[in-house]
C-alpha cells in the first residue's frame, strides 16, 4: 500500500514548474476578475511567461488548462490534509478529517469562491452530472487509499466517494444538519450515518 | 393569476424551451405558447426571462420525480413499502428516466452552462421536498439509536440526488448493487434491520 503514490500522478505539474507558475498564475487572476476578464496575457503577465510559452504549456488550450487546474487544485488540497491523515487512528478520523479540511479547503479557495458568487455558470457545470464523475473518481483515487489502512479496498473507495458527494452538497448548500466548518457536526453525521456503512 | 394560468405558462415555456433550446426563449415565444398577453407573463414573473425559465426547470424537476413516486408506488391498494425497498425502486426509477429524458440530455449537450446553474438553484428545492417525503417514512420504520429522523431524511436525500445525477462507481441498473448500494451502505446507519 502506497498512500502517496496516486498523488503524485496528479501532482505531476508539480515536476514542471511553468505548468504549475500558469495554474497558480491563472487561479490569481481568477479570484481577481473572474474567467469571462482573465485573456491569455494577463495569465502569462501574472506567471512572468510568454504568450509562446504559455501556449507551449497548454496545446490543449482552455480545456487542457482546466484540467491541469482541477488535478492540481485536487493535489494541493491532499497534500493539505494528508498529514492529518496520516495520524488519524480510525476511520472515523479519517472521514471527519478529511471532510473538514475539504470543506475548509472550498471555503478559503478564493478563485472558487469569485466563479460561484459572479460566474456561477463557469463553474457548476464542471460539478454536474457526467462532468462530476471524473471528480468523484480523483477524489476517490486520492483519499480512499487513506482509508484503505482501517477498513476494505472497497469500503475505503466507497467512503471516499459518499464524503465527496456529501462535502459538495454541502460546500455548495450549507445546512446546519453537517456544518462543515465545526468538527463536532461531521463527527457527529461520520459516526452515525457513514461508519456504520463502511466496515468493509 | 390562478394556478392554472401559471401552470400553463410553464408548460408554454417546456414547449418553447424543447422547440428552441434557452438560449433562443424569449418571452414574446412563451405568451404566444401559453396564449397569454405578455404583460400577464410580466406580472407573474417580474424577474423577467431568467426568473421563468428558472421556475420552468423548478417545475419539470418537480414533475419529474412526482413521476418517479407514482411509478414506485405502493398502489393504494398495496401494502406500504419498507424504506430500503422504496429507495431501490426509486434510484433504478429516477436514473432510468434520467437518461431517457430528451430535452434533459439535449440541453446537457448543447446549454449546459446555461441549465446547469438553473438546475443549482432548483435542488435544494428539490432535496427539501425529497426530504419531507421521506421523513414520515423513517419515522416508521425501526431507527437505530441516536439517529433523527428530520436528519437522516436530508442526508438520505442529498446523497440520492448526486447518485441519481452522477451514479459514478455505482451501476444503477444492477438490482445488485442497488441493493447493496442502499441496505450495506446508505441505510445502514439509519435503520436497525436493512433486511
Amino acid at each position: 500500500m502506497a498512500p502517496f503514490a496516486a498523488t503524485d500522478r496528479y501532482r505531476s505539474t508539480a515536476a514542471d514548474t511553468t505548468e504549475a507558475r500558469v495554474i497558480d498564475a491563472t487561479l490569481r487572476c481568477i479570484a481577481r476578475w473572474g474567467v469571462a476578464k482573465t485573456t491569455g496575457d494577463d495569465v502569462a503577465r501574472e506567471a512572468g511567461v510568454s504568450r509562446a510559452t504559455l501556449y507551449r504549456a497548454f496545446p490543449g488550450g482552455r480545456r487542457a488548462l482546466v484540467e491541469a487546474m482541477l488535478r492540481h487544485e485536487l493535489g494541493r488540497f491532499v497534500d493539505s490534509i494528508s498529514v492529518d491523515l496520516d495520524a488519524a487512528t480510525s476511520l472515523e478520523d479519517a472521514l471527519v478529517t478529511g471532510m473538514v479540511g475539504a470543506g475548509r479547503f472550498l471555503r478559503d479557495h478564493d478563485a472558487l469562491q469569485y466563479l460561484l458568487r459572479h460566474e456561477p455558470e463557469r463553474v457548476l457545470p464542471a460539478f454536474a452530472f457526467h462532468r462530476l464523475d471524473r471528480v468523484l473518481a480523483a477524489a476517490t483515487a486520492l483519499c480512499a487509499p487513506h482509508l484503505a489502512r482501517f477498513t476494505s479496498p472497497e469500503a475505503a473507495a466507497i467512503g471516499a466517494d459518499w464524503a465527496a458527494r456529501l462535502v459538495l452538497s454541502y460546500s455548495l448548500h450549507p445546512s446546519p444538519v453537517l456544518d462543515l466548518a465545526d468538527e463536532a457536526s461531521v463527527r457527529r453525521v461520520v459516526g452515525t450515518y457513514l461508519a456504520p456503512g463502511l466496515t468493509g | 393569476m390562478s394556478g392554472n394560468q401559471r401552470e400553463r405558462i410553464l408548460e408554454a415555456t417546456y414547449a418553447v424551451v424543447a422547440r428552441a433550446g434557452m438560449a433562443k426563449a424569449t418571452m414574446d415565444d412563451v405568451a404566444h405558447q401559453a396564449g397569454v398577453a405578455r404583460a400577464t407573463l410580466y406580472r407573474a414573473f417580474p424577474g423577467g426571462r431568467d426568473d421563468l425559465l428558472d421556475a420552468a426547470v423548478t417545475w419539470e424537476v418537480a414533475r419529474f420525480f412526482d413521476r418517479i413516486a407514482a411509478e414506485i408506488g405502493p398502489g393504494p391498494e398495496q401494502a406500504p413499502l419498507g424504506v430500503a425497498e422504496l429507495l431501490e425502486r426509486g434510484l433504478v426509477a429516477a436514473r432510468r428516466a434520467l437518461a431517457h429524458h430528451q430535452l434533459l440530455q439535449d440541453l446537457l449537450r448543447h446549454e449546459a452552462d446555461r441549465l446547469v446553474p438553473s438546475l443549482a438553484t432548483t435542488m435544494p428545492l428539490v432535496a427539501a421536498a425529497m426530504r419531507d417525503w421521506l421523513r414520515p417514512r423513517l419515522e416508521r420504520a425501526d431507527l437505530r439509536a441516536g439517529v433523527d429522523p428530520e436528519q437522516a431524511a436530508e442526508l438520505l436525500a442529498r446523497t440520492l440526488l448526486s447518485l441519481i445525477g452522477t451514479p459514478g462507481r455505482w451501476d444503477l441498473e444492477d438490482p445488485e448493487q442497488v441493493r447493496a448500494l442502499v441496505r450495506r451502505h446508505l441505510l445502514a446507519g439509519v435503520v436497525t434491520d436493512t433486511g
